[in-house]
């Protein structure tokens, strides 16, 4: 998780537990420029700069939603078919990189892709989502996962959905 | 406008009736449209250096690349001008549909130069059939094949009638006069007799009772001696991808229909609704922002007035959320009313029927202590008829009730009296009595009383009705809103009443700057591509970004128009700085930064004011005084602009410079605090004193003599 203050970034640690998060493990650096810091900071660290430097986000939330990333091993867009998720997101895209931790490649493919798009998720890796405040970011994200689970039953379940949204079978348009 | 391309622009001088078309394809991109085409072409033509009622300043009327298309809530237009109240660049925004029926002369922007000889009416012409110039006009000027015309016409040519009173003709009398000498098919934007005398809380209104309230730029247009412009036009708006263009606004009309604030609260009490959820919050400002605690507020909340006023809903050009109450009950003071030729309710029935605002209900009532309903629509009405801003009005007078208590103003004025309120709006909107002193803004008044700490003002413009210290992001926004005091320019509203998008914590002090630049950045979006603010509520950058995509044809993001936000209001902050402002305008009044309330839910509370400025420059990228950096004009691709922003630049220290504008005798980069203890070592109360040079500051108080 980060949150952007002006030119600088919060970030949590590396290997920090997030659900028991103490004041040390947020990590205070440079959007621009490393400082030390940056010896502490996520793995992802990369990513995020790219995504602050790129677009107006002022929160990013980075997770591993499990029915998220079984949809991204076969889909290249995430269309929800609930109606939850297709108010709130209508589309999630789904980039694929070669290395999936931590690189440059990544951060060129989840930035570029948010610029357009609140989440944007990684093949096999997890979801990026970004808001004006990381509670925001956390409501896409909490979102989506609940509509990936309900599109993986639908599958899973043989269930031939029957459209009950107008334009429905436009948000991949979006 | 051609789809996707060049806004076209028609530039007007007043003293010849002199056309030209600009086509503005860098600024029509950069900018989008309305507020920020307006901007940059006022940064192109204006002069901060000068007094704000020159004569050589412009000004402007501009539509969004969206109005009067189908996208929801998209009848907007702005109007911009530098401030003769505050002396900052200004806009102001309305709905209805002037700005769609300037789109439909095939106009997106009027630039208006110079001054008329005489009262004019300023008609455009875009109808295919041609105008409807009255008998005696002079030839249409600037007709090309396909653009519209233009005449500046003389009142006393198109109508006769108006005799030497003219400029005394209430809003109802003026536009039934105009119109019946018009014609059918023009829509109209007028000063009324406040802003024609130029008093500098004169506000301008359209001819379907839409205000264009704040900043005195009612007095700006009237400078000019321009008594009305009037716009009619029949072309068609399209888009250009319909079938996408479709799709995306009902996705948008969708989430309009889902969001509680824009499909129940809104249509059903209108912007009344927030008086009880921001008293519940403790930030209500009651008695000059003397206490958000105040029993009065349930017989003026929006339940009341839906309980005792409202009969219907109205609402502006292509909007769903019809907020606009229609009143089952006009004004008291509403004459005898004739019907309107062709039927129908006459515009004095309108204007008495129209109900107030949240922040009019606040302005004459909460911060003057007065519960009285029935006195409020009054008073609103009144400054409907005469073109006042509601807000600047109550507010003035509560602070002259505040003078008053103190025994400074030398005559009796009372908080609650409502009698007597209502009077004095009638005062202000007429020219008379104290009225004459009140008309020019709290700022003013007090200075001249001899407690400039008692106006409740930022840049010279009055706070509206948050209080800050129960808000305290909204204190943030006050303080570093480019045209003053304004809770539109980033409403923190949404995060810290309304939980749009999240609730956050209304007294933390830290962290707001980042959300807050969010907001000002999507502020100057809607105002720029012409959609309503109120349906900000329920969609955000990623639809807008749909929508103009789709209407114009050009592949759009989000980020895209963000940045042409964040372009128009670092613009708008250059313009400051060369007008002379600085830092030490970034602040609020004492009473905001040093006197905590002693009951309530913000009781206990100040703003910290200056550790939210550091972060917030720090977050724009600009320098510790809050000036953009180079870098930051270099990424936003406004070197041109800065550098003859530059050249024109105020010099506060040659002493002979013409506009002082408003602000406090302080030195640049200080920043006040509580203690007395500044950077610059002046304690707060004095920085207000001796900041206006009465002859120096009337210099430009007044342009018709």
């Amino acid at each position: 998780m980060s949150v952007r203050v002006g030119d600088r970034l919060v970030i949590t640690r590396r290997g920090s537990m997030l659900g028991r998060l103490q004041p040390e493990d947020l990590i205070e650096t440079g959007i621009d420029r490393d400082d030390s810091g940056i010896a502490l900071a996520s793995s992802e660290i990369v990513v995020h700069r790219a995504v602050y430097q790129r677009t107006a986000a002022q929160a990013i939330l980075h997770t591993h939603p499990p029915h998220g990333i079984v949809l991204s091993l076969e889909q290249d867009e995430i269309i929800p078919v609930d109606s939850e998720g297709s108010y709130l997101l209508h589309r999630v895209p789904v980039v694929a990189v070669e290395r999936t931790v931590g690189s440059d490649e990544m951060a060129e493919a989840i930035s570029a892709a948010l610029v357009d798009y609140k989440l944007c998720m990684l093949r096999g890796h997890g979801l990026f989502a970004t808001g004006h405040l990381l509670e925001e970011a956390y409501q896409w994200s909490s979102a989506f996962e609940a509509s990936a689970r309900i599109s993986y039953l639908v599958r899973a379940g043989g269930i031939r959905p029957v459209e009950y949204r107008k334009a429905g079978e436009r948000y991949g348009e979006w | 406008m051609a789809q996707g391309s060049a806004a076209t622009v028609l530039r007007c001088r007043l003293d010849d009736g002199a056309v030209e078309f600009l086509d503005r394809p860098v600024a029509s991109r950069a900018f989008l449209g309305g507020r920020g085409l307006g901007v940059a072409l006022l940064a192109e033509y204006g002069h901060p250096d000068r007094a704000p009622l020159d004569a050589t300043q412009p000004f402007i009327l501009a539509a969004g690349p969206l109005t009067g298309t189908a996208a929801p809530s998209s009848g907007r237009f702005a109007a911009v001008a530098p401030s003769p109240l505050t002396g900052t660049v200004f806009d102001s925004n309305a709905g209805g549909r002037f700005g769609v029926r300037l789109r439909q002369a095939g106009l997106d922007a009027l630039l208006l130069e110079g001054r008329a000889a005489e009262w004019s009416v300023v008609v455009v012409d875009g109808r295919s059939t041609g105008s409807a110039a009255a008998a005696g006009a002079p030839p249409a000027a600037g007709r090309e094949p396909g653009l519209a015309s233009v005449r500046v016409i003389p009142l006393s040519l198109l109508w006769p009638e108006a005799d030497s009173r003219a400029a005394d003709l209430t809003w109802s009398r003026t536009v039934a006069g105009l119109r019946s000498a018009l014609g059918p098919g023009f829509s109209l934007v007028l000063p009324g007799p406040a802003g024609r005398r130029g008093a500098l809380l004169g506000s301008l209104r359209t001819d379907d009772g839409r205000c264009l309230g704040r900043g005195g730029l009612g007095a700006a247009l009237a400078a000019k001696r321009v008594f009305a412009v009037a716009v009619a036009g029949d072309r068609p708006l399209p888009v250009a991808d319909p079938d996408r263009f479709a799709f995306v606004v009902y996705e948008a009309q969708k989430q309009v229909a889902a969001n509680p604030v824009t499909s129940r609260a809104l249509p059903e009490f209108g912007t009344a609704v927030l008086m009880q959820l921001v008293h519940h919050a403790g930030a209500l400002p009651a008695l000059n922002f003397r206490t958000t605690v105040w029993p009065g507020v349930d017989r003026i909340c929006g339940e009341a007035v839906r309980d005792e006023l409202i009969a219907g809903r109205k609402g502006c050009f292509g909007c769903q959320i019809r907020c606009t109450p229609r009143m089952g009950r006009v004004a008291r003071g509403c004459a005898a009313p004739p019907a309107a030729p062709g039927g129908g309710p006459s515009p004095e029935v309108r204007a008495g029927a129209e109900g107030p605002e949240y922040e009019t209900l606040w302005a004459f009532g909460a911060a003057c202590g007065i519960d009285d309903l029935e006195a409020i629509q009054e008073a609103n009405r009144l400054c409907g008829e005469y073109g006042l801003d509601t807000i600047s009005a109550g507010a003035t007078i509560a602070c002259a009730m505040e003078l008053s208590e103190m025994g400074a103003l030398g005559r009796v004025l009372r908080f609650a009296d409502a009698e007597r309120m209502v009077e004095l709006v009638a005062q202000m909107g007429a020219g008379g009595g104290f009225g004459l002193e009140l008309q020019d803004g709290s700022a003013r008044l007090a200075v001249r009383y001899g407690h400039p700490e008692l106006s409740m003002h930022v840049k010279g413009l009055e706070l509206p009705a948050y209080d800050p210290r129960g808000m305290h992001g909204q204190g943030l926004a006050y303080a570093t809103s480019n045209r003053g005091a304004c809770h539109l320019r980033g409403n923190m509203v949404g995060p810290e009443i309304l939980g749009i998008p999240k609730m956050i914590d209304r007294f933390a002090s830290a962290g707001k700057s980042g959300i807050l630049v969010n907001l000002q950045h999507l502020s100057a979006v809607f105002d720029s591509v012409g959609l309503c603010k109120f349906a900000g509520f329920a969609f955000g950058e990623e639809v807008v970004a749909r929508l103009l995509s789709a209407c114009r044809g050009e592949p759009l993001g989000a980020q895209d128009l963000l940045r042409a936000g964040e372009r128009t209001w670092n613009l708008e902050r250059l313009w400051n700085l060369a007008a002379g402002f600085s830092a030490a305008d970034d602040t609020l009044p004492p009473r905001i930064l040093c006197e905590p309330h002693a009951e309530g839910p913000s009781a206990g509370h100040t703003v910290d004011l200056p550790a939210m400025l550091g972060e917030y420059y720090r977050a724009r990228g600009w320098d510790e005084h809050g000036v953009p950096s180079s870098e930051k004009v270099a990424a936003l691709g406004l070197e041109a602009e800065a550098a003859v922003l530059a050249d024109e630049r105020l010099d506060t220290h040659a002493g002979s410079a013409a506009w002082q504008g408003w602000r406090p005798d302080v030195a640049d980069d200080e920043v006040r605090g509580c203690d007395g203890a500044h950077s610059g070592g002046a304690p707060a109360a004095a920085a207000f004193t001796g900041a206006v040079d009465s002859a120096k500051g009337d210099r430009h108080l007044r342009a018709v003599p």
